[in-house]
């Protein structure tokens, strides 16, 4: 692999419009991010079908610099405008508001960009060690352990999806379901087709993927229109916003714990920064001496851990889907779609026969975050600005881009229109309670699940007795059982004894 | 919102349904495998997707009879948003007349109507509209067909 990062380098180090592309997707990205409504997901939808007729590495370049700007640009809108750019940073705003509003916003964002970025790095370089091992110990797994590895991310998201466990399984099943529509290796002829031509190759993933995140989301932005914001009036000075470094790197344990969290909760399919900024929040508020501090804006921890634990979840979110094909949230979902359009099926083998893709990849997601480091102290003045650009421009532009780029995978119509069809069925699951990331996560997962389990049945000679002989399969599914009782116990727990839930 | 949630459950299971109905029309071009016939899987996952709704049905009306809040009211007031609404139908108008309007004509439509129904300040704010819909349309445009060397619709309406 070191051979392969080396190549990576110089192919870099002597092609500089793409690392002038990686400077531009971060710069987007961080302005995309930093808007509210408009997460990394979405910016990620709108790119990726764009990336269809670039060069493997071209788009790489230009995805990897949006993804990584993307995520740490969400922090702005949480510091400045108290609304969270992307949810990752929904715990940031508990004290990074406050701490701006006290006349502190240049140190606020200070220390929320620097514990982005080293807790980004750090991340990157749990990906660079884990991804490869991991990756070599998947190439013992049959058809056995990589369906219970599928049905254990089904039941590992719906566990997380509190109170929506049983919806989260139904519509997972149901993107399954949906996914079987069209041609089928397996039996070597199209299914559910109704004679409709257009569904002989199934449903286009990325233009279902992009209406299922994004119409939903446009929807539920147009009701912030005409809202009045509390921005923060206080003055943007960059000394002040260097001088956060110091402070960042002064809570070193803070650092490494909250990156920790982020990279193990990156790992886990589903699950992703969303959660890990909430997790590590709470941590640090623990361990902390002054916890009654929390919520105040005086602790620079208070910001460290939220930031730097939501970045550490992206490496943490590659790990998977670059060594399983199996995404770690919805913004590697996006990535996922971009590698199959270029024709690299993510998996263990991806290692063996794509290692300069997987060491690229590697390379780029690093100097993405030294972009981020860089173009923060540039471009934090015009962000902020940007925050003021009106929701109603926004949403049309948004969804022609969206249109555009469903339009342009395949030059047909019929795309469009699975776009809106699944973007309306987000919005109806959406708004009946319904979590849409795991009918995405069926809908790409369901191949490969019926793939694996035709394998299964066809080396067990039609017997589902392996699921459970083999010991990592039986391992898996072990675990899957465990992470499905224990939310269902503890529900059943503080049902019974009502005061239990009452110091939840 | 507990009406809601079987309506939606009830529609997936109505999908889930006509797939199923369809599993006996599989065919094998290969006939390769001994062990399962060519509806066995999607049989299997049909199973288990219609099992889970009902599931899904049968939580939400248990939790009805618990009692709650009342069930339509949510979704009542989720329609009367005018705002979603506009841009909803808009948004669907744009899909359905981009193929005769062409990429452009229907853009321009889209993106000006749509600001001018979510905006506060109509007066105040047309000469935005108007430049935020043709810089928007036209730098779109000139990214796909010359950056991208790929296609857009063009206007067909008139055979065109």
């Amino acid at each position: 692999m070191i051979n392969y990062i080396a190549e990576a380098l110089q192919i870099l180090a002597t092609n500089p419009a793409l690392l002038a592309l990686i400077a531009a997707g971060v710069a987007s990205g961080l302005v995309i991010g930093s808007i509210p409504g408009l997460t990394s997901t979405m910016a990620l939808a709108l790119l990726v079908p764009l990336t269809f007729s670039m060069d493997f590495n071209v788009a790489i370049a230009l995805l990897m610099g949006v993804y990584c700007g993307a995520i740490s640009g969400g922090l702005v809108g949480a510091i400045v405008l108290n609304i969270p750019g992307t949810p990752s940073s929904a715990a940031t705003c508990l004290d990074g508001y406050p701490m701006a509003a006290k006349g502190q916003l240049s140190r606020a964002l200070g220390i929320g960009v620097y514990a982005s970025i080293i807790g980004g790095a750090l991340s990157g370089l749990a990906l660079v060690f884990i991804a490869p091992a991991l990756a070599d110990f998947a190439l013992t797994f049959g058809p056995w352990e990589y369906f219970a590895i599928i049905v254990c991310t089904f039941f590992t998201i719906a566990s997380f999806s509190e109170g929506q466990t049983l919806k989260a399984i139904a519509v997972a099943l149901f993107g399954v379901c949906i996914s079987l529509i069209g041609y089928s290796s397996g039996v070597g002829e199209s299914r559910f087709t109704f004679g409709i031509s257009e569904l002989e190759g199934g449903i286009s993933v990325m233009p279902a993927l992009i209406g299922a995140f994004a119409l939903p989301q446009l929807l539920m932005d147009t009701d912030r229109i005409g809202e009045k914001v509390e921005r923060v009036a206080s003055r943007f000075v960059l000394r002040d916003f260097m001088r956060a470094f110091g402070e960042v790197v002064s809570r070193r344990w803070t650092l490494v714990r909250s990156s920790l969290i982020g990279i193990g909760i990156g790992i886990l399919p589903g699950v992703g920064p969303g959660l890990s900024n909430i997790l590590s929040y709470g941590r640090a508020r623990a361990a902390s001496k002054t916890p009654e501090k929390f919520g105040k804006g005086e602790l620079p921890e208070s910001i460290i851990a939220p930031e730097a634990a939501n970045n550490a979840s992206m490496g943490g979110a590659l790990i998977p889907m670059l060594t399983l094909g199996i995404p770690g949230d919805a913004s590697t979902l996006m990535l996922l779609g971009a590698l199959t359009l270029h024709d690299i099926e993510p998996g263990p083998l991806l290692f063996l026969d794509n290692a300069d893709s997987v060491a690229f990849i590697f390379v780029t997601f690093f100097i993405a975050f030294a972009f981020c480091a860089i173009l923060y102290h540039f471009l934090i003045g015009l962000i902020i600005k940007v925050l003021a650009v009106p929701t109603q421009y926004i949403v049309p532009v948004i969804f022609m881009l969206c249109v555009v780029g469903s339009y342009v995978l395949n030059n047909r119509m019929f795309d469009v229109y699975c776009l809106l069809a699944f973007g309306m069925l987000g919005y109806l699951l959406r708004s009946a309670g319904y979590p849409i990331l795991p009918m995405v996560l069926g809908l790409i997962l369901g191949p490969m699940a019926e793939e694996q389990l035709r394998l299964a049945l066809e080396y067990g000679q039609g017997s589902f007795e392996p699921f459970v002989t083999r010991p990592l399969s039986a391992a898996i599914i072990g675990l899957t059982l465990i992470s499905v009782a224990i939310p269902i116990w503890r529900r059943f727990r503080h049902a019974a004894s009502p005061e239990l839930s009452e110091n939840r | 919102m507990r009406i809601l949630e079987s309506l939606v459950a009830v529609l997936l299971l109505a999908v889930v349904i006509v797939l199923g109905f369809q599993v006996d029309n599989i065919e094998s071009a290969t006939q390769v495998s001994q062990h399962s016939a060519p509806g066995t899987i999607p049989t299997f996952f049909l199973s288990a997707c219609g099992i889970a709704l009902c599931a899904v049905i049968i939580q939400a009306a248990l939790k009805r009879k618990d009692g709650g809040e009342s069930q339509l009211l949510p979704l009542l007031r989720t329609m009367k948003r005018p705002r979603r609404l506009a841009f909803l139908t808009t948004a669907c108008l744009f899909v359905l007349l981009l193929y005769p309007l062409g990429f452009i004509v229907s853009s321009i439509l889209f993106i000006s109507l749509t600001i001018l129904l979510l905006c506060v300040n109509r007066r105040r704010e047309t000469p935005i509209n108007i430049l935020v819909t043709v810089v928007a349309t036209v730098l779109v445009y000139v990214i796909v067909v010359s950056g991208l060397e790929s296609h857009l619709p063009e206007f067909r309406l008139l055979g065109g």
